[in-house]
Parts: structure tokens; C-alpha cells; sequence
């Protein structure tokens, strides 16, 4: 790093205090959210999580600096290649050939699970290739190794997550917050159920307390006299003759379980009831607060906005139209044209769409961050290993989400960050990826609206009976 | 032995997920076996116990253990279960340090004093979080999956390192402090049955938590020993063991 000038070498610092930042949030983020209930035995994948969101997060802090023009262009230019191929370096080599090798280790002994690894590793690359087929992507013409090829890859992979995610988003918070979907649950309904539980469980208490002294008495009289050995011919009559139909210990023991096995499964069923019903009066009571309250209107308002995005989706795919004016720029025309605000659209529109994309990284990472810990707080059940496996491939969608939204991006900002962008980028069909995305975000958000349908169908039964 | 005995008395066994708590009490009840599924609500398990062994007041009692599942989503809904419980087994997993630190969260909830469950590295700070003589009904502290850990050092008098997988000797330090508990926890349901009793002077009232050794004496040293012992057992609505058998 000869001759470096005094600027860049700021800039290279700063650039580094920033990666180094993300890191520590993302370590911290590891054990105090994602492990808060476990130790975290791992270090490495503690490791290579934090990596990936540091890398991650410089990428969405690289497009605001070259919004707001920080650092100087060269240098900026200069972060872009490294942090790009970094992270993709990540997320192809070093995530899936950690994660074959955990796979493997569990199986395999010593000796064959290095070369086993990078087998499987060579599988994956080989799969990873193979998506570019059924979509526009470059000829290896271009060269094999390049930025473009491998971005161009996880771009559509990351896009797919992201539309799904989005979709089912748009689709999901509208009816989680607004109450007109919230079933009327009142704490004697609660009370009732609770009663059920405690009825079945005194029954079934019962049945087992019988159980358990009938064998200790069986124990005490196999224990006095002999075991008697019986014939095939002689337990077949005793099976049938009266005397023994039903009041030997061993048949009452085993018909005392046989009773108890159906108790115990609807005692399981009405504790989930009851968990639900719960869950159900704890909204019906939030909705009733203040946040509750402002919760629900913004759920009508992100209600609206869904409908018109899967609308506007619909009719980008019937019409083979894709989007030619980003909405800073609209924004600014409706408040010059309509509003008959003087306003300068080249100064505004740079804050405006450095407003807009820090916004939607923020959200987009405060989103991703937060399913994700739900996610794997509620599946993972012990620190084992299928849990570190879990938690690589969610650095891996990480990695892939946050890319893709940069690839994205360019929709939203106006046309001479655009052409900042792809020039970054390299020379990609971006307007195939927005088609993708419409495709992919139409197809989830219907979807998405089909199993909620079901789902409250499902449940208001219940409460109807 | 009549087998018409409908009592019973209920314990709770409280902890985090996955910590081991099926598999305690099956070792408990002295079937040791492994993979149990996760517990959906509420499972009961019984199991025998010989309530003060070795004294002339031997009697077999029977136990509940109310294996209560402890994930999070759960944990609301769980409280139903915790009504009439007479003792508590706070389960922690030897190889998960956060889960003897939730355990404060468990106490909490069983007696509604609010304890703050902050991480602390030490583990004597720690032992103070979950304060069990605060606690108004018996509670033991049980570290499962000893055989994962086999450099841990020896504990204090009232907790216990068990290793679910096998039954728990006869003798060993284990079983002393496991029936200790379970004596204090029947201790309490005679106590307040006989509290109203005319035989409530006969015997000393009992504190949670003591020893055996200590009160033994105390009980079998009174005057008409062996006369309160058998009228005790036939008006205590506890036992129906006839007198002159077992």
C-alpha cells in the first residue's frame, strides 16, 4: 500500500473502524440475542457470523457515502471491490465449507473429514453454477471468477429471499396488528379452559396413582410367592374363564394405561389451546394501550401500502413494464408540480434518497436481525450442533439478503446514483432481477394470504364451540 | 396392603428446555431411560418414596412429579399447573451455565417475588440470584447431565449433580439429600393436616429444609413414643397402612 496519500489513508482508516464496528455489534448481537439462553461453545461460527454482518452492513454504509459523497472516489471505489469480493468470498467458500465440514464431522471419523468437506464443498459450487443456467446471465465468456458471475448468482438467490420475506411481511403485519382480525377472547373464556386442564390432569393423577400402587402391590406379591410358569394352553384359558377376566393385577395395571394414554394426549391438546388463547388475550389487551392503538392504524396504513405493492407487482408483470421513475424523484416532481413547492430537485433529491436508502437498510437490517432471533430462539432446542449449522446458513441468507438489497437499490434512488451503482455492480440485467422480485413477491404474498385465510379459519372454530 | 390409598403429594419440576427434566424424574422413579421427547404441557410421573427410612416411622409414600415443560412460548400457560404443589425441583443443565441463571425466572414465578436474573460470571453471585430459603415452599437445586462433566468438583449440601442415564445408588450422597427433600416437602402436607390435630404436641413441628438427623431423635424421644407413632399414622389422613402390618 505505496504511495498512499494522506486522504486515503484516512479514508482506509475510516473505512476500517467502521468494519470493525460492525463486527463488534454483530459478536454482541451473537451471545446476547441469538444465545441468550445457551453458551455458546463455537467460537468460530461466532466468528464467521459476526464477519458476514460486517461485511454486510459496510455495504449498505458504502452506497450512503457515495449518496453524500464522503470519501474521495477513488478510494470509495477502491472499498467497493474489497468489501464486494470479500463478501462474496464469504458467502461462497468460507460459510459452505465450514458448514460441509460440521455436517461431516458429526458422521465421519478423523482422517476422512477434510477431503470429505471439500468434496461436498465442490458439490455446492458445482449447484451454485448451475442456478446462472434457467435465468439471463453472462457467458463465461466474460471470465469465470469475476465479480459479476458470482454476484450475479446470489443475486437471484437473494432476491428470491428477499421477495418471500417481503411478501409475507406485507401480508402478515396488517393482520397481526389490526384488530378487526383479533378474535374476541375474554379471561373467563381463558378460565374455562384452564378448569378442562386441571380436570384432565386430576384424572389422569388418579388413574396413575391407582396404576402405580396396583404394581407396587404386584411387585410385593411376585416377590412372596414363586413365579408360576404357565402354558400357551393354560394362559388361553385363563384368558377366557371369569375368574381372572379383568381382576388380575396385570390386566387392571395394563387397562389403567391403556385409559390414561388418550388423557394424557388431550391434556397436550387443550395446554396448546390454552397457550393460544393466551397469546390470543395478551393482543386483545395490547390493543387496547396506546401503542396498541397506534399500532393498529399504522397496520391499516402498511394494509394499504400492501395492496397497492402487490397491485402495482400484477401489473409490472402483465404489462412488462419495469419502473422508470424511482419514488425520490416522483416525490419531489409531486411537490414542485402539484403542491407548488419551489424546490430544487437536484439539491433535494440527495438528501432525500440518502434519507430514503438509510432508511430502508436500517429497517431491512433491524428486520432481518429480528426474525432471524425469533427463528432460532423458538427451533433451537439445545446448543448442538444442528443449531450451529442453523445458524451458518442464516449468515449465509444474511450475506445473500443484504447483497441482493443492494442490487435492488437502484430502483429507489435517482438516475445518477443509478449509474453509480451499475457501475459498481458490473454489467448485470438488473431489470431482469425486478421482474424476479415482482414475480417472486406476487407468488409469496398470494400464497401468504391463502395460509392466514386457513389459519383463522382453523382457529375461530374453536371458539365457536 | 389395601390399595385404595387416593393420596398423594405433588411436586414440581421446574426448568428451562431441554435441561433434562423427563429424564429426572423417570431416574427418580427409578427407570432411567433417554430420548424423551419435549414435554408439551404437563407429564406426572409417580414414584415411591420412603418417607423418614430408618425410623420407626417408616411408611412408603407415594410422589407426583409434575414435569412441567419449560419452553418459553409455554411458560404463561404453565402456571396452571403450579396450584396445590407442596415441594419444587429447580432443574439447571451442568453443561448450559444460562440455564442455572433462568432459574431465578423459575423461583419467580412460583412464589412472585420479583429476583432480577442478571448475568453474573461469578458463580457464587449467581448462587445467591436463585435464593431457595426465600422461596415459601421446599425447593432443590439439581444440576443434570453430570456425565458430560466429569472435572466438576464437589457440591454443597443442597444441590445435587445427577447423571439421569443411570438409577441413583442407594446410599449415595444423591439419594440422602433427594429423600431429605422429599421428607421436608411431606413434612409440610402433615404439618398443616395435623395442626389442628390433638397429636400436634406429640410431634415437633417441623421447618422445611432440616435434616433428618436432627429431628429423629427429637420425635422418637417423647414419652409415649410408640403409642403417638401408631395413633398418629391411624388419624393422620395420610396413611390407611393398617396397624400390625408393614
Amino acid at each position: 500500500m505505496d504511495g498512499l496519500t494522506d486522504v486515503e489513508g484516512k479514508d482506509a482508516n475510516v473505512m476500517l473502524g467502521s468494519l470493525i464496528l460492525f463486527f463488534a455489534t454483530g459478536w454482541l448481537f451473537y451471545t446476547k440475542q441469538l444465545f441468550k439462553n445457551y453458551e455458546v461453545h463455537n467460537r468460530t461460527v461466532q466468528f464467521i457470523f459476526s464477519l458476514t454482518f460486517s461485511f454486510s452492513c459496510s455495504l449498505f454504509e458504502l452506497i450512503i457515502f457515495e449518496i453524500a459523497d464522503v470519501m474521495a472516489p477513488l478510494s470509495r471505489s477502491r472499498c467497493w471491490t474489497f468489501c464486494l469480493s470479500l463478501i462474496l468470498i464469504t458467502l461462497v467458500v468460507v460459510i459452505p465449507i465450514y458448514t460441509s465440514f460440521l455436517l461431516i464431522s458429526g458422521i465421519v471419523r478423523r482422517h476422512f473429514q477434510l477431503p470429505l468437506s471439500v468434496g461436498l464443498w465442490l458439490v455446492f459450487i458445482w449447484f451454485f453454477w448451475k442456478i446462472g443456467d434457467p435465468f439471463p446471465m453472462l457467458s463465461p465468456k466474460h471470465g469465470i471468477f469475476t465479480i459479476e458471475q458470482v454476484i450475479s448468482r446470489v443475486g437471484v438467490v437473494g432476491v428470491t429471499i428477499m421477495a418471500i420475506l417481503s411478501g409475507f411481511g406485507a401480508v402478515n403485519a396488517p393482520y397481526c396488528y389490526m384488530t378487526i382480525f383479533t378474535r374476541p377472547v375474554e379471561e373467563f373464556h381463558v378460565c374455562q379452559l384452564e378448569k378442562k386442564l386441571t380436570h384432565t390432569m386430576d384424572l389422569i393423577v388418579l388413574k396413575k396413582r391407582k396404576a402405580a400402587r396396583y404394581e407396587l402391590e404386584k411387585k410385593r406379591l411376585s416377590g412372596e410367592k414363586p413365579q408360576k410358569e404357565t402354558t400357551f394352553l393354560e394362559r388361553f384359558w385363563d384368558s377366557f374363564s371369569e375368574k381372572s377376566s379383568g381382576s388380575t393385577l396385570a390386566s387392571q395395571i395394563d387397562r389403567l394405561k391403556e385409559e390414561i394414554v388418550p388423557l394424557e394426549t388431550l391434556a397436550r391438546f387443550l395446554f396448546l389451546d390454552l397457550v393460544e388463547l393466551r397469546q390470543m388475550l395478551n393482543r386483545v389487551e395490547f390493543s387496547k394501550t396506546f401503542m396498541g392503538i397506534y399500532f393498529n392504524i399504522l397496520g391499516h396504513f402498511f394494509s394499504i401500502y400492501c395492496i397497492w405493492k402487490i397491485f402495482i407487482s400484477f401489473i409490472n408483470i402483465v404489462f412488462d413494464r419495469v419502473g422508470k421513475v424511482d419514488p425520490v424523484t416522483k416525490t419531489i416532481e409531486i411537490g414542485v408540480h402539484w403542491m407548488g413547492i419551489p424546490l430544487d430537485i437536484s439539491f433535494w433529491s440527495q438528501y432525500i434518497s440518502f434519507f430514503l436508502v438509510g432508511v430502508i437498510a436500517v429497517t431491512s437490517v433491524r428486520g432481518l436481525l429480528i426474525t432471524m432471533t425469533k427463528f432460532f430462539v423458538s427451533i433451537s432446542n439445545a446448543a448442538s450442533s444442528l443449531s450451529n449449522i442453523i445458524v451458518l446458513l442464516m449468515a449465509q441468507i444474511m450475506g445473500m439478503y443484504f447483497v441482493s438489497s443492494v442490487l435492488l437499490m437502484r430502483m429507489n434512488v435517482p438516475e445518477e446514483y443509478r449509474q453509480i451503482l451499475t457501475r459498481i455492480l458490473g454489467d448485470l440485467k438488473f431489470n431482469f432481477y425486478h421482474r424476479w422480485f415482482d414475480v417472486i413477491f406476487l407468488i409469496s404474498a398470494v400464497s401468504s394470504i391463502v395460509f392466514l385465510t386457513l389459519l383463522h379459519k382453523s382457529g375461530s372454530s374453536m371458539f365457536r364451540a | 396392603m389395601s390399595s385404595l390409598d387416593e393420596t398423594s403429594t405433588k411436586i414440581l419440576v421446574l426448568g428451562d428446555s431441554c435441561v433434562g427434566k423427563t429424564s429426572l424424574c423417570h431416574c427418580i422413579a427409578g427407570e432411567p431411560g433417554r430420548n424423551y421427547d419435549s414435554t408439551i404441557g404437563a407429564t406426572v410421573i409417580m414414584a415411591w418414596h420412603e418417607y423418614r427410612a430408618g425410623t420407626p416411622e417408616q411408611r412408603t409414600e407415594l410422589l407426583e412429579l409434575w414435569d412441567i415443560g419449560g419452553m418459553v412460548a409455554h411458560r404463561q400457560a404453565a402456571q396452571v399447573f403450579f396450584e396445590g404443589a407442596v415441594g419444587a425441583i429447580l432443574v439447571h443443565d451442568l453443561t448450559n451455565k444460562r440455564s442455572e441463571e433462568n432459574l431465578a425466572t423459575w423461583l419467580t414465578m412460583l412464589d412472585g417475588k420479583p429476583r432480577a436474573p442478571k448475568t453474573s460470571k461469578d458463580p457464587a453471585a449467581v448462587a445467591l440470584k436463585v435464593d431457595i430459603e426465600s422461596c415459601n415452599i421446599p425447593v432443590l437445586i439439581v444440576g443434570t447431565k453430570a456425565d458430560l462433566v466429569p472435572h466438576k468438583g464437589p457440591v454443597s449440601y443442597d444441590r445435587l449433580h445427577i447423571d439421569s442415564l443411570k438409577n441413583i445408588l442407594r446410599g449415595s450422597a444423591n439419594s440422602i439429600t433427594l429423600a431429605r427433600f422429599f421428607d421436608s416437602c411431606l413434612d409440610r402436607t402433615r404439618r398443616t393436616s395435623l395442626s389442628s390435630s390433638f397429636f400436634a404436641a406429640n410431634s415437633r413441628s417441623m421447618t422445611p429444609n432440616t435434616s433428618i438427623a436432627g429431628s429423629g431423635p427429637n420425635v422418637t424421644s417423647s414419652g409415649a413414643a410408640s403409642n403417638a407413632n401408631v395413633t398418629n399414622r391411624t388419624m393422620s389422613p395420610f396413611t390407611t397402612i393398617p396397624i400390625g402390618q408393614s
